[in-house]
């Protein structure tokens, strides 16, 4: 593929997870609690994205006012005390949701695919 | 958290407070309570970037940290702007209403403003490669010419107006391809300093 064409693909790629960010920061949630440092890294191990590292405070803040995360306090025995983030019930819930409306997504995707060749 | 706390560098500390500042320029529209919460998470973010970072000095550290962070007039846009309504919403106070259309409204217009200085300035660049192109086929009619009441044209003109006394002749070519080729480098130098600035885009920029 020729430089230009992969580096649209590329960018599209990136457009496409940046849309999953806030599905991406509940899973990374659902397997452990992460302070905020340590999600950025858990994000870009797991979803290959490279993003500004404080994109993830506006999302956090949304999913915190909607009751998806909390958050608690770690004080640490020296330096500074880390709050780390975790998943609550209703964040469990629409996990769920999510799950259930990226499969739809994929199954819908795989039709349109399927009928274009 | 103060970053006296933990720089002792004093150009990484007037860093720090300036970063500070925008933050909460950023936040300035959200109920204190979630400004403190949003603003601790970004300083304590910012100390664990700060302190795992290999630079050798606090102040590249530091300055490494908050390129990795971005800008918070990008990545804090989508609460600025939300912010700013929900209160217009709330409050009908057509200041804060016209204020949050602007918000909106100004990542747009920056962005527009940046794309026509970059187009003004690739434009100059044909323009110069036109007048050295054009020269040899109409001399009289391409160059630069200063007349009697000191205005001046550099470029080509059409027609019999008199622009006055042509000065270069025909080293307007040279001069025109080496200010074409400043020009160009230049702007092409800009756009890539420009981008690599702000190599990864926040969320809804």
């Amino acid at each position: 593929m020729a430089d230009r064409e992969s580096e649209w693909l590329a960018k599209w790629e990136s457009q496409l997870k940046k849309g999953m960010l806030d599905l991406i920061i509940l899973l990374s949630l659902k397997r452990r609690d992460l302070y905020g440092y340590e999600m950025i890294r858990s994000i870009r191990d797991a979803a290959d994205l490279n993003i500004a590292e404080g994109t993830i405070y506006p999302i956090l803040n949304r999913l915190r006012q909607h009751g998806l995360v909390a958050s608690r306090w770690v004080e640490k025995e020296s330096g500074m005390p880390r709050k780390y983030y975790r998943i609550t019930e209703r964040g469990e819930l629409m996990l769920g949701g999510m799950r259930v409306a990226w499969r739809r997504f994929s199954e819908s995707m795989e039709q349109v695919w399927g009928g274009g060749q | 958290m103060k970053a006296e706390d933990f720089l002792r560098e004093k150009i990484a500390v007037r860093i720090w407070n300036q970063y500070m500042n925008r933050v909460q320029r950023m936040l300035r529209h959200l109920e204190a309570k979630e400004r403190e919460d949003i603003a601790i998470d970004i300083q304590l973010h910012l100390f664990e970037s700060f302190k795992r970072d290999g630079a050798v000095t606090e102040t590249e550290k530091l300055l490494n940290a908050l390129d990795r962070m971005g800008e918070p007039e990008e990545y804090l846009k989508p609460l600025l702007a939300d912010s700013v309504l929900v209160k217009a919403a709330r409050t009908l106070n057509p200041r804060l209403i016209v204020e949050s259309l602007g918000h909106l409204f100004y990542g747009g217009l920056k962005r527009g403003a940046i794309a026509l200085f970059f187009f003004v300035g690739y434009s100059l660049v044909v323009a110069f490669l036109l007048i050295a192109a054009l020269k040899p086929i109409f001399p009289d009619q391409v160059g630069l010419f200063i007349g009697e009441n000191r205005g001046f044209l550099l470029g080509a003109y059409i027609g019999d107006s008199d622009f006055g006394k042509e000065y270069l002749g025909y080293w307007v070519i040279p001069a025109a391809l080496a200010a074409a080729a400043i020009l160009y480098v230049g702007l092409t130098k800009l756009l890539r300093l420009m981008k690599r600035r702000r190599p990864k885009m926040a969320l809804y920029s």
